[in-house]
């Protein structure tokens, strides 16, 4: 053990002994080279794509356009100390003060109804429509067919196709008109009033969003032992009891993700009231007003509301994933 | 290890060659024959007016000229301006030329405006713009203090009713002259119970609620200046408040003082068109551009509000001429007392150098040639009665109106007081969208078609002065004031 211990010292290193070092040296070189090079491209996305994104996005919230060039806000700073948190933060005071800017407040207001929308309306009637498809009712592969094509269509196609059969001469009047049924000015107002279109963009969220909630439920509900599912018979469970007490608990996994995916819609919701509405203060929202804001050269408000966006957002999210978690117990099968 | 060599050496040959041909200037030909790239946006003036003036340009000089039209210009501007583009013009409304003027984008004309125009002896480029376009065109360019003339107007708009004449000589019509006549006129059109379709009558308006209701502007501005005069509206416009200062610049929508005419012109509107459902063609308010042209077009309405462009845009969705003529009447006046005002639809266009671009000596020669009799004829003849923002007093246009009632009464319509709206403010600019007539650009044509009593005057007018208020702060910081 000793005599091994000693092994490095030259004298009872003779040439052979170094082979193999030199041997297990050169493999490693090639080993970190490889390493090296398969990691130069994820790790270059990474700094660049998101490390230098997110840097120059908070970069852009101390910055203020003067003369048609964004500079840094210090820079405009006059040297009273009594100005230079008020000059620092210029950007978020004034990101404050708006929302007592009636034009753009309804796009707070405007966004957090996708939170009711997607959460509280959109998903549990895809859980409920999940739960006929997998009980395999009549006609639940053409209602499967159904709630998956708008998943898999381009949302342009989907808000035109959505906007022309409500629209004054469109498929839906055409039905009504053949029906002989009086609809009045309700579909020539539709696009017109601001609270038509809200409904209309909201229900079209809802329309659109089904079918995609529909896809991962079924998938999540399929995954459930059918031998459970027996047993409860077994037992005279109903259906009711069934959904409520067996799958939800079941499929909490899947529903806690669309459920977060919903909270997120708060502020990812952009190019469908921008389809549907062209760019409308009734129907806009934060995204939509970060994409607009994006387009010209004044760049920090929008970086600023984003910035406030995810530094609200974040722990909210995390906040309520946590409490989904807590609410069943994860089984695995 | 040869093939390597082989294949390296080539690569760099490629690469070589790809790095010369870059390097070559795209706006030189490969005789070495200079040639001018423009680009304008295809809007409602066409692209033969261009491809003619260009032809013609290229006959008097021998420059080559590649002129395209472009519906996406906006979208790339600031990054070729900004980068290089292949362009040496650019022509287009909503150009935030200012802001690229202080950024050093844009190539100073000073030299143009002092330029000779051909044919008109002792007159420079300046002296052939309309009044008020050369102060419009001047900004502080990248070094701080200095003004420099950075872009150049591009047209000189009219708006108002465009009216089928053939069908009012039929009738027996006269062109209303005040909004009194106008108004009567309109129950006349909805009295005489004209069919024009199955259970359809003739309504003296037609018009798009969804996607052009601030054509609507056109004559609401002028009953604006007309109530309120020039004067008071050239106050509004540098958006100084009662103090003199920017601070209270938001009094400017006090609908008691400022804002108040504004109101009276837009409740004159009301009273037309809102709350007389009647006066449109019944779908108008939720109508698209192309349903309220066709309803014109077919005869289901005696007049359309449009702007000078109109003629060009009916036609073209006619797919050839009308069959009928039409011109733009001047605008019924507010009271019978007032003056004839005709506001400069469009004014704020402009036409830009990139100062990157290798020929700007050729560049300003074109704007120049624009100036010229020729020029100003070309424009009007192909753009179908529009016209350049040049003095025309002196331009022979006899052979066109003679036989062209519509760009004749154009012609007319522009020979009144002109008033425009374009702001040399810096607010204005640095909040486009914010601070205009219609606060945050919100028009309430369409919603007031709709639910007239919710948005009459007396209701927005609180509501645009609240929303001033509230984002004034925000909005001067924006502008940096």
């Amino acid at each position: 053990m000793t005599t091994l211990v000693k092994a490095p010292s030259e004298d009872f290193a003779p040439a052979k002994a170094k082979k193999p070092k030199k041997r297990l040296k050169a493999s490693h070189v090639a080993t970190y080279v490889f390493i090296a090079l398969m990691l130069v491209y994820p790790l270059a996305h990474f700094l660049l794509m998101w490390l230098g994104v997110n840097i120059n996005s908070i970069l852009l919230t101390f910055k203020t356009p003067v003369r048609g060039k964004l500079v840094y806000v210090l820079s405009t700073w006059n040297g009273e100390f009594a100005t230079f948190f008020s000059t620092l933060f210029k950007n978020y005071i004034n990101l404050f003060n708006g929302f007592n800017d009636t034009s753009e407040a309804p796009i707070y207001a405007n966004s957090l109804a996708y939170f009711v929308v997607s959460c509280l309306v959109t998903l549990p009637i895809a859980m409920f429509f999940s739960y006929f498809i997998f009980k395999k009712i009549w006609g639940s592969t053409f209602y499967k067919v159904i709630f998956f094509i708008p998943s898999i269509l381009p949302l342009f196609i989907l808000c035109m196709v959505y906007k022309y059969s409500l629209n004054q001469n469109g498929l839906i009047t055409g039905i009504l008109d053949w029906l002989q049924v009086d609809y009045g000015s309700f579909f020539q107002n539709l696009f017109v009033l601001d609270d038509s279109k809200r409904w209309v963009v909201w229900v079209f969220c809802i329309w659109a969003g089904i079918g995609y909630d529909v896809i991962l439920l079924t998938a999540g509900m399929s995954r459930i032992p059918r031998d459970i599912l027996e047993s409860c018979k077994m037992d005279g469970v109903n259906p009711f009891k069934e959904f409520f007490r067996i799958i939800i608990p079941l499929t909490w996994p899947t529903f806690t993700t669309l459920f977060i995916f919903g909270m997120m819609s708060v502020f990812s919701v952009t190019f469908q009231p921008f389809f549907l509405t062209a760019v409308d203060n009734s129907t806009q929202t934060i995204g939509l007003y970060i994409y607009n804001a994006s387009r010209g050269s004044g760049l920090q408000a929008p970086a600023t509301l984003g910035l406030f966006c995810s530094l609200i957002g974040a722990p909210v999210i995390c906040l309520v994933r946590f409490g989904l978690n807590k609410c069943f117990r994860n089984v695995g099968f | 290890m040869n093939k390597t060599k082989l294949f390296v050496g080539s690569a760099a040959v490629l690469l070589g060659s790809v790095a010369l041909l870059a390097g070559c200037e795209s706006s030189s030909s490969s005789s070495g024959e200079r040639e001018l790239y423009i680009c304008a946006y295809d809007g409602g003036y066409g692209s033969t007016w261009l491809e003619n003036m260009a032809s013609e340009f290229t006959a008097k000089t021998g420059i080559k000229v590649q002129a395209d039209v472009s519906t996406t210009l906006l979208d790339r501007l600031e990054d070729s301006l900004k980068n290089g583009g292949d362009y040496d013009i650019y022509m287009s409304h909503d150009i935030n030329w200012q802001t690229y003027a202080a950024s050093g984008y844009l190539a100073s004309l000073d030299d143009l405006y002092e330029t000779s125009i051909d044919g008109f002896e002792g007159k420079t480029f300046k002296d052939r713009l309309v009044a008020g376009a050369a102060d419009l065109s001047k900004a502080e360019g990248p070094t701080a203090g200095e003004e420099h003339y950075y872009k150049v107007c591009y047209t000189q708009g009219a708006g108002g009713f465009i009216y089928n004449v053939d069908m009012f000589k039929e009738h027996g019509w006269t062109v209303p002259t005040t909004y009194a006549d106008l108004v009567t006129l309109c129950q006349t059109i909805v009295d005489a119970k004209i069919e024009v379709g199955d259970r359809e009558y003739l309504a003296p308006f037609a018009w798009s609620g969804a996607d052009r209701q601030y054509y609507w502007d056109y004559p609401v501005f002028e009953w604006w200046a007309q109530l309120a005069g020039v004067d008071k509206i050239n106050t509004i416009k540098k958006y100084l408040g009662p103090t003199g200062q920017y601070s209270d610049g938001y009094e400017m929508y006090n609908p008691d003082s400022y804002h108040k005419e504004f109101l009276e012109a837009y409740d004159m509107w009301w009273n037309l068109i809102a709350n007389t459902s009647a006066n449109s063609v019944a779908s108008s308010y939720s109508d698209s551009l192309g349903t309220a042209q066709s309803n014109f077009n077919h005869g289901k309405a005696a007049m359309i509000p449009y702007a000078q462009w109109g003629k060009y845009e009916l036609e073209s969705t006619n797919g050839g001429s009308l069959d009928f003529d039409i011109a733009m009447m001047k605008t019924p006046k507010a009271a019978t007392d007032s003056a004839d005002v005709n506001y400069m639809v469009g004014f704020g266009d402009s036409m830009i150098v990139p100062a990157n671009s290798p020929n700007q000596d050729i560049a300003k020669q074109f704007l120049a040639y624009m100036a010229t009799a020729d020029g100003c004829r070309t424009f009007v003849k192909d753009a179908k009665g529009s016209f350049l923002a040049f003095d025309y007093s002196t331009v022979d246009l006899s052979d066109i109106e003679a036989t062209d009632l519509y760009t004749k009464s154009i012609h007319e319509k522009l020979s009144a007081t002109n008033i425009n709206l374009v702001s040399d403010n810096p607010i204005t600019w640095w909040n486009t969208n914010k601070v205009m007539p219609w606060i945050t650009n919100a028009y309430y044509y369409t919603k007031a078609a709709a639910k007239p009593a919710d948005y009459t005057g007396a209701k927005i007018g609180p509501t645009m002065y609240d929303t001033a208020k509230k984002g004034w702060a925000g909005w001067l910081s924006n502008a940096g004031l």
